[in-house]
Formats: C-alpha cells, structure tokens, sequence
C-alpha cells in the first residue's frame, strides 16, 4: 500500500513537473533603442552617420525605418533634420547576401570648437542621442625627423592643443577603389602616445601599418606624395590601435550613445606633406618641423628671367641663417612649391639652383602666420645671360 | 604464515564461440565449501589472485548468461595456477538466462560502471539495436544536448575531454550527428567500461571521462549474417571463422536513412546522414592469448537546423590498429601491445562563410603489463603518442591558418592492495616526461561491510591532465565543430577529482546508489569571448569548479525492470580575459557555460509480457545556458582609417551585457517501445514497433540567437524495425 502510494506520488510529481514550463525570452530586455556610428567632420561638405533600431536578428532587411534624426548644434541650439539614405552593402568576398543599412546626411556646416547632438527618435517617442564635440582648428603639429635616418621608425610627431588624438599616420593619397574605399594609403601610423606629455599635449612614435598593404600597380592606382595626416578628436578616443577590434567592440568598451548603441566621432583631420629636413651640424638628432596657426607659409615660382618659362627640377634648400636647420625641395612641373611649417621671425637663406641655369640666393625672414607668395622667383642662364 | 607459503591463480576467460573476453565475469575461489577469495575479471578477461595460501581449492567461474565453470586447482609454494576458460553459452532453455548479460545501471566497480549490450537493449530506440550513445544520457551526470549533435558531457567535463576507446584505439567523435546512435551498436559491443570521473592511471591523457569499449569478435566457430531496419537506419553484420576455432571475422556497415525517411515520417526533411563501416579480425591461441585488429570508419553530415540552407557540419573518424595480449610467464603475468592511429576531420560551413576544417590525427603505441609483487597485483605501461592538429578557418578579410603537433611519452602504475575480501586500495600515478614532465597521482579505493553482497562504499581522488584541447564556439551552443589544438599558453589543463558514494543493494530487489563529486578545473581553453558573430578561435583560459550529485534506484525483479536516476551537477567557470575590466567592471567574470544541466532526472520500465519486451522511458532536464542578447548592430572599425558610412558597413556584432545570463526551456520526452523475437527455423527475426517523444513535446534543441530561429529535436516519431540474424 505504502509502496502504491509511492509510486502514485512518483508519478504525480514527474507529470507536474512536466507540465511546468519556464518562460523562453531570447532577448534581454534594454532601453536601448538604436545604433548609432560614424563621424562628423567639418572638413566634409555633406555630414553621413549611420543610424539604424537595434535589430533583433544579426540578418539585416530593407524595410523602412522608423527614425527621425536631428544634428543639433549644442552651443547655438540650431537644429536640422537629416535625410536617411537605404545603402546596400554586399559581402566583399564571400558574395553571401546583400546587407542593409540605413545612413542619414546633412549638409549643415560643421564648425570646429562646436559640439554636435545627433537624436534618433522612434514614433512613439523613444530616443537615442549622442553628443560630439569637435575641436578647434588651431593646434600645433611638430614633426621631429631623426636625421640618423631615412625611414621615420624613430620620428615623432608632437600634437598640441587638441583634447585627444585620433590618429597620427603617414600615408600616400590613392583612388579609394584602388583601396578598400578609404582615400589614404597607410604606410606608418601611431605607434604610441608618451603619457608623460601635459594635458592636451600627444607625443606620437610611428610604426609600420600592420595591415596587408596591397594595390593594384601604379599605373591604374597613383600614389600621391606622402603626408603626415593628423586627425584630433574633441572627446577622449575610445580606438587604440593596440587594441583588437573584437575587444573594442563590446558595447562598454567603445560608446558615447545614450539609450542606444554605437559610437559618434567628432574630430578635425588635417594633413601635412612629409618633408625632408636636416641639421647643418649634429647626426643623432631631430630635427623638427613646427605647423601652427602661427606658422608662415612660402609659395614659390621659379622662372627663366628672359622668357618666364617655368622651371622644373630646380633644387631648392631652405636653411636658417642662424640656426642648425636645413629643409629641401624639388620645384614641380609647373616650377612651383609650396612650403609650410615655416617659424616666424627666423632669418632663412633660399637657395635656388638648377644644373643649367645656375644659382640665385636670397634671405627671407616672416610675420606670425603670413603666407607670402613669390611668383616669379626668377633666376637666369648662368647668371649672366641678358634677355 | 610466510609469503613462501603462497601462490597465485590467474587465467583469461573468454566466450568460446567468439573468443571475446568476458569482461566482469567472477571468479572465487572456495576451500571446504566455503568461499575464501572472489574477484572480477578485467577489460581483458583477465584476472590474477595473489597470496593464496597452499593447498587445493574449487576454482569457480561464473557469468550471467553462460555456465558456469567449476576446476580443482592445487597451489603450491611460489607458484603459479593458470587457469583459462572459455565459458560457453548458458543453453537456452534455461529460464530466466539471458544470452546477452544485463548489468544494471546502478552497480560499479572501482568507479566503472559496466554497460553490455544487454543493458543497451532495454531501452527504447530507433532501430533494431540499442546504442551507447541511447543510453549513456541516461546516466546522472551525463549531460546531452539533445537528440542531434553527437556530444556528451560528463560532469561539467566538456566533450573532447572525454576518452573514448575502441579495443583500445581512440574515437573521437564517435557519436553520431543524430543523437541515438554511435559507433557502438549493442550487436557490435561485449562490455563497455564507463567511468564518469575517478578513472585510474591506466587512462591518461583526457580530463573527464573514459568509455572503454570491448568490440565483439567475430564467431570462431560459425557464420552468421544479420541485418536490420528501421526509419532511422539499416545495418548489416556478418562474421565468422577465418580459421575455425582460432581466427575470426566480423564487419559491420550502418547507414542512416532519416534524410530519406523524414519527409514522409515527420513531414519534413531532417538533413542529417551518417555511415560507419567497422571490421575486426581476431585470433584466440591455445592459452588465450589473443590478437586482434580494427578498421572503423565513419562519416556524418547534415545540418543542424534544416532551414539553414547556408550552413553544414560534417566530421569523419578513422581509427585503424591492432592489439595483442596474453599470459606470459615470470614476473609478467600478463602483456598487452596496442598500436594504431586514429583521425577526425571536422568541417563546416557557417551562414555562408567559407569552408572550415579542423584535423586532427593521433599515432600511439602502448605497452601494459602486469605483475605480482609480493602477492599485490600491479599493473603499469609505458605509451608513445604522436598527435598532429591543423585547422583552417577563414573569415570575411581574415585568414587563419595553423598546424601543430606534439609527442607525448610517458607511463603508468597502479597497485591493488586488497582490503580483505571486503574492498581494495589503488593507489596509481601517471607520469609523463614530454610533453612535460608531470605526474598525476591517483587513488581508488571500495569496501563493503561484510553484510552486503555488493556495493558499499567506494571513491576516487586524482589529478587529471590534457595537453590537446578541443574547442568549439561556445557562443552557439549548437556548434558540433571543433578544432583541436595545443592548450593556450602551453598551460596544461588539469583536473582535479573527488568522488565518493554508497552503494546498496536490498534482498528484495532493490538496489541504490548515491554519488557526490567535486572537480576542481585548471586552465580549460575557451574561446575568448566576443560579441563579435564571427567565429573565433583565440584562447583564453578559464578555471572552474564542478560539484553534483548522482542519485540513481533500480528495481530488477522477475519480468519488471525499472531505474530512476537524478543528477544535480553545478559547473561554473572563472576566467579572466583583457577585456572584461572596461566592459564589465572586474577583470575576472564567473558563468555557467553552456554545458550546465543542473538538474535532470530519467525513468526506465521494462516488463516483459507474454513474450513481448515492453519498454518505456522518460527523461526530463532543466535547460541549458545560452547568451541572451539584447540585439545586434555593426562595429565601425575606427583604429586605423576613418570609415566611410557609405562604403563601409562595418562588422556584426551581438550586443550583449553579460554571456550565458538565460536558459533555455526544461526539456521532457517519453519514448515507448514494444518488441518481440520470433525464432524461425532457418532465421531469428526482431520486431520493435515503438515511438520518440510520444506526448510530442516540442523540445528546444538550441536557438540561434544570431537569426532568432528555434531549431527544436525531434516531435512524435512513430516507427518500426525489423532485424534479422540467421546462423
């Protein structure tokens, strides 16, 4: 009897237990609304941010989407609605299915020293925001060449006046088919950052690019001359590039989206030609480059005296009459050059010289921030030839 | 009295058709009546009883299922009685003998639990035979993920830290892609050792778990040829002498048929197939020295989730090898030789990526002897192992591409110190020389009160330690894709085990069994985690903690047999990866991975009514962990290039607070059967009419959180099979 009822209990228990069920909710409930991720860039004409709901599924559809966005300017409270855009995306190599996002484009003015909000806004009310600050224009770049040399595996690049430094790289300028969609051809970028430099300071060593650099040959895909790029950001960067992509892709680790995923970047790149420079005396030392908002800028055209013909191929040296430094150009094929990062108030010597012509000398020294054009710099055959 | 004044009896026992080794068969010895010494042979038939004093003594050996064998035996000082037997089958008029032997599924021995084919047979499965892999998920502790997938996990163990033998050759993954069935058929098997944890020095090499199979030779004597059927597959044996009474032959070829069957049985299409062809050559000399070779191979492959037209999985095992072993005289008691090379290959394509593979192959020869020093028996060996991995995994912009390999060497040691007849002590080490140098210390040990038949107490403390790692996407806990390869940062992975139970069998019938374990894990390989929907294969490494309870009842009275068994196991890993300090605040994050079952209990009836064998079974298991995301976005990749929108739409990404923070659904299946033996004249026919899930719950198999579709197991499936065996 006693066993009976045992096993009837037994019985009981398992078809309760059975019917019970526990709820299945595949996803995790969230305030989170959408997905926000590009940048703004006042460089650019047209502004594009990709904003997208959080979806359930990783596979991506072309249904409309139920946003309205506005780019806010924080400081002066004008407001514009940015137009969404269904781009279609297809996988690079695997040639799986197409994918889907929605971008959103504005083409209000983006101005440096402004900060940005970026409101996605679902019908019901729900929002997603970001703010972007974007910096000022006016920072300082020093480019320090070790003259020991000629790869820039020891130059430094010193940033100052700009909160954080997004990226410091050396590259070339290419066709962006020829390269993956982006117009810069990277050969060195920033290695690391000296934490000892004082606020808003940013000490840069550069290393190779880590990545598979491949193109197609030059012929089809030119490469410009190279340039240092410098792009400064006005919030702390949340990318380092020691960092893999999959650690920087978790939603706490890279953010700045309130209700919502994604990171809105503001930042002002600018860039500067990667020229040679050397000392006139010393060989285990830098010698340094200064672009700042004060720095003077020479633009030159070297003529024949007698005909105006432009002259290609002459070689010109810059060099402070006082000082250690010594820069040197080629003129181009129009005979002109233009030469930045130029300290005010030093006493340079320019030196022109061509195989044929001859030589011409003069001294030059500038004002805080002028950009002086000399259009003709003559120079004559043998230096004595009269017209 | 002196130890000159002892000697020792040993012998192999073998199947006298078959030659096959009776695994657990007993053997006592009895002086005037009364019984002084009993012991059970090992996974060789072999046994060895030390310190026996002088004299004359009726050597009895006995299994279920056959006659039992009575010799006079007369010890004498230092000396040494051998006594082989080939034990023949139990004629079967006999009532109540079975020609197959049925060990229960509560008693062990020294932390074995000994499946036969008998036990296999009981329960309900799809076919005209049962299956290891039908019946091991049966087991408290033994956790599967469902009714598709091929993987077993024992004791928060993962599944490729398992030991899987095959007369002593390595199988990978000898579980099928559909989960009632692997490469160990009933009709194929003699006797499988299985030890959930604890196992002895004689296996080294995996963390968790060991299943030692003993395949069935061919019959010496006779040929016979048998085939079955059923909806899920059909398969074919024969056998027979080679040279009569000494050498023997045996192959088997299985081929799934669901893929074909599915549409019409279920309605729709299951994608998944598999196929093994098995062969065994085996001699059996005068004094039961025996050799035998395999050739096992298998091929799976199918999809997961039917409706995943852009994905697969498939692996392929091979073992190929020889053994050989026998009694020999002076200090060696008894030898065995195992060489041979076993490999898998895995492959699989994931939501339409490219194809990849993982490989791994694996060369060993080992040598185990053994002795009797001053009346105990020991037991060593010494084996080489070659292992070679390589793996090709490519990605959107990425490419992986690595081999590598490495030799192990290295040896072993157990002792047996009898505790009386009452139970015995086995204190064992491993000891490796390359590739490190290490040494895991063991202990096993049993004792019975003088009350009991059987049972009583028994346990195990050990160190455990794997230096090839299997790794798949723990993300996805439906990913039967593996890749093998050398453990992260050459660290190791070890475990540490303790177990003890009780084990009590009632004179009514009745016999239960309650287990308590803890594992203490080091260094486990798991993928380093990413929210990022590619796959990965970095490694990270994890601690962890297992800690459980095995209850288990059976009743085995006359034409009744049940079983009830509940398992509670809690597994937790503890890992520290980079990252987890900026995304969750503490560089060190604790979780359940996705093996963790904590509770799950099975029931098993059997009764056997007017010549019909009616079966039932009944399983239910709470769910396992899986990673509940809160949505999915792209990561625009700003570390090098400034990304344009428009060109660039970045990578996939799940968003997720924390891994493996839900569960998925309890699920609960009952499967009936019904079958009967017609015995013809010229041919024995099987029929087995029976259904899966037969209340047709709709039991998750696992969700894909990347595409938020369900893939659930099987619903009602109705079927019947047939099988036939003619001599």
């Amino acid at each position: 009897m006693r066993r009976g009822a045992l096993w009837r209990a037994t019985l009981l228990g398992l078809l309760v237990t059975a019917g019970c069920d526990s709820t299945f909710e595949p996803l995790e409930e969230s305030l989170w609304v959408y997905s926000i991720a590009g940048h703004l860039d006042p460089a650019a004409d047209t502004q594009w941010v990709r904003v997208n709901e959080l979806r359930p599924t990783v596979l991506t559809d072309p249904d409309p989407i139920d946003a309205m966005v506005t780019l806010e300017e924080v400081e002066t409270g004008r407001t514009v609605v940015m137009n969404p855009v269904l781009a279609t995306y297809r996988p690079f190599l695997d040639g799986g299915d197409e994918q889907f996002a929605y971008n959103f484009w504005s083409a209000e003015p983006i101005r440096p020293g402004y900060s940005y909000r970026l409101t996605a806004t679902r019908s019901d009310g729900a929002t997603s925001s970001a703010v972007a600050r974007i910096p000022t224009e006016d920072f300082t770049v020093t480019y320090a060449q070790w003259v020991a040399t000629s790869d820039p595996f020891k130059d430094l690049v010193l940033v100052e006046g700009v909160p954080d430094l997004a990226m410091v790289f050396i590259g070339r300028s290419v066709n962006p088919v020829c390269n993956f969609g982006s117009p810069i051809f990277l050969e060195y970028q920033k290695l690391l950052v000296d934490p000892s430099a004082p606020d808003e300071a940013h000490v840069v060593g550069l290393d190779w690019v880590s990545r598979p650099a491949f193109l197609p040959p030059a012929p089809l895909c030119p490469l410009g001359p190279d340039q240092i790029v410098v792009v400064a950001s006005g919030d702390p960067w949340p990318y380092t590039a020691s960092s893999a992509l999959r650690d920087l892709m978790h939603p706490n680790m890279v953010g700045n989206v309130e209700n919502g995923t994604g990171y809105l970047a503001g930042f002002v790149m600018k860039s500067y030609p990667r020229e040679g420079c050397t000392l006139k005396e010393g060989f285990e030392e830098f010698c340094t480059i200064r672009y700042g908002p004060d720095s003077a800028e020479l633009q030159l055209r070297v003529t024949d005296l007698c005909t105006g013909v432009s002259i290609s191929s002459a070689d010109i040296v810059l060099e402070e009459v006082t000082g250690n430094r010594v820069r040197r150009f080629g003129s181009g094929q129009d005979g002109r050059l233009r030469i930045r990062g130029l300290d005010p108030d030093v006493e340079y010597l320019l030196t022109v010289t061509h195989f044929i012509y001859g030589q011409r000398q003069t001294t030059l020294t500038f004002a805080p921030a002028e950009v002086r054009t000399i259009d003709p710099f003559t120079i004559d055959f043998g230096g004595q030839t009269p017209c | 009295m002196g130890q000159g004044a002892t000697g020792s009896i040993q012998g192999v026992v073998l199947d006298q058709d078959e030659g096959t080794p009776l695994v657990g068969a007993r053997i006592s010895i009895e002086a005037n009546g009364t019984e002084l010494r009993s012991i059970a042979t090992d996974r060789n038939g072999f046994y060895l009883i030390g310190g026996v004093p002088v004299g004359i003594y009726v050597l009895r050996i006995h299994y279920l299922g056959y006659e039992v064998h009575e010799r006079e035996v007369a010890v004498r000082t230092r000396g040494v009685v051998t006594a082989s037997v080939t034990l023949s089958l139990a004629p079967l008029l006999l009532e109540g003998v079975e020609v197959n032997a049925v060990a229960g599924s509560v008693g062990r021995e020294m932390g074995a639990q000994r499946i036969t084919p008998g036990t296999l047979r009981r329960l309900p499965t799809p076919a005209s035979s049962g299956d290891l892999a039908n019946y091991l998920p049966l087991l408290p502790g033994v956790v599967s993920p469902g009714d598709r997938g091929g993987q077993i996990f024992v004791r928060g163990g993962t599944h490729t830290e398992n030991i899987t033998l095959m007369d002593g050759m390595m199988v990978y993954q000898p579980f099928h892609i559909l989960g009632f069935f692997s490469v160990f058929p009933e009709n194929l098997v003699s006797a499988i050792d299985f030890y959930a944890g604890g196992f002895g020095a004689r296996y080294s090499g995996r963390t968790s778990s060991v299943m030692d199979v003993q395949m069935r030779d061919g019959d010496r004597q006779r040929y016979e040829a048998s085939g079955g059927v059923s909806p899920f597959l059909a398969e074919v044996t024969i056998e027979g002498p080679i040279r009569r009474g000494d050498i023997s032959w045996m192959a088997s070829s299985r081929r799934s048929l669901i893929d074909r069957t599915s549409s019409f049985l279920l309605g729709d299409s299951e994608p998944l197939s598999f196929e093994s062809d098995f062969i065994k050559v085996s001699s059996v000399g005068e004094s039961g020295a025996r050799c035998s070779a395999i050739f096992l191979r298998t091929k799976d492959e199918g999809r997961l989730d039917r409706e995943a037209d852009d994905s697969y999985v498939a692996w392929r095992n091979l073992a190929v090898g020889g053994r050989c072993n026998g009694i020999f005289g002076g200090v060696l008691r008894f030898v065995e030789v195992n060489a041979g090379f076993s490999s898998v290959e895995n492959e699989t394509v994931i939501r339409g990526s490219s194809r990849l593979y993982s490989n791994k192959m694996r060369l060993h020869l080992e040598l185990s002897s053994t002795h009797l020093v001053h009346g105990k028996r020991l037991d060593m060996g010494y084996y080489v192992r070659q292992e070679n991995m390589d793996y090709d995994l490519r990605e959107l912009f990425r490419l992986e591409e690595r081999s590598g390999g490495l030799i192990a060497i290295g040896g072993f040691f157990e002792a047996n110190f009898p505790i009386g007849d009452q139970g015995a002590i086995l204190p064992g080490i491993v000891g490796s020389m390359y590739p490190a140098t290490a040494i895991e210390p063991r202990l096993r040990f049993s004792w019975r009160p003088t009350h009991l038949p059987s049972g009583g107490l028994s346990g195990a403390v050990g160190l455990y330690r794997q230096d090839v790692t299997g790794i798949s996407d723990i993300r996805d806990p439906s990913s039967v894709f593996i890749v093998w390869r050398e453990v992260p940062e050459g660290k190791a992975t070890t475990s540490a085990h303790f177990q003890v139970g009780w084990e009590h069998p009632h004179a009514n019938g009745v016999r239960w069994a309650a287990e308590g374990y803890f594992r203490r894990l080091r260094n486990v390989g798991v993928p380093l985690w990413s929210v990022s929907t590619n796959f990965t294969t970095d490694l990270g490494l994890a601690h962890g903690k297992v800690f459980g309870i095995d209850l288990r009842a059976e009743l085995d009275r006359g034409p009744f047999y049940g079983f009830i068994g509940y398992g509670l196991s809690y597994t937790q890993y503890e890992s520290a990866q980079g990252p987890f300090l900026q995304w969750f605040g503490n560089p060190v994050q604790k979780y359940n991975p996705p093996h963790d079952r904590r509770h799950q209990a099975n029931a098993i009836v059997t009764y056997e009514w007017l010549g019909f064998d009616l079966s039932a079974r009944w399983q239910i298991a709470s769910g396992l962990p899986y990673t509940r995301p809160i949505g999915f976005d792209e990561s625009l990749d700003y570390r090098f290039v400034i990304p344009d929108v428009r060109r660039v739409f970045g990578e996939s990404r799940m968003v997720i607070e924390r891994p493996y923070q839900g569960r998925l659904p309890v699920m609960h299946r009952l499967d009936l059967s019904m079958q009967r033996t017609f015995d013809f004249s010229f041919v024995d026919v099987d029929l087995q009419a029976g259904v899966i899930n037969a209340y047709d719950r709709t039991n998750m198999f696992y969700y894909d959180i990347h595409t938020q579709r369900r893939v659930d197991q099987l619903p009602i499936v109705p079927y019947l099979s047939i099988q036939g065996s003619r001599r």
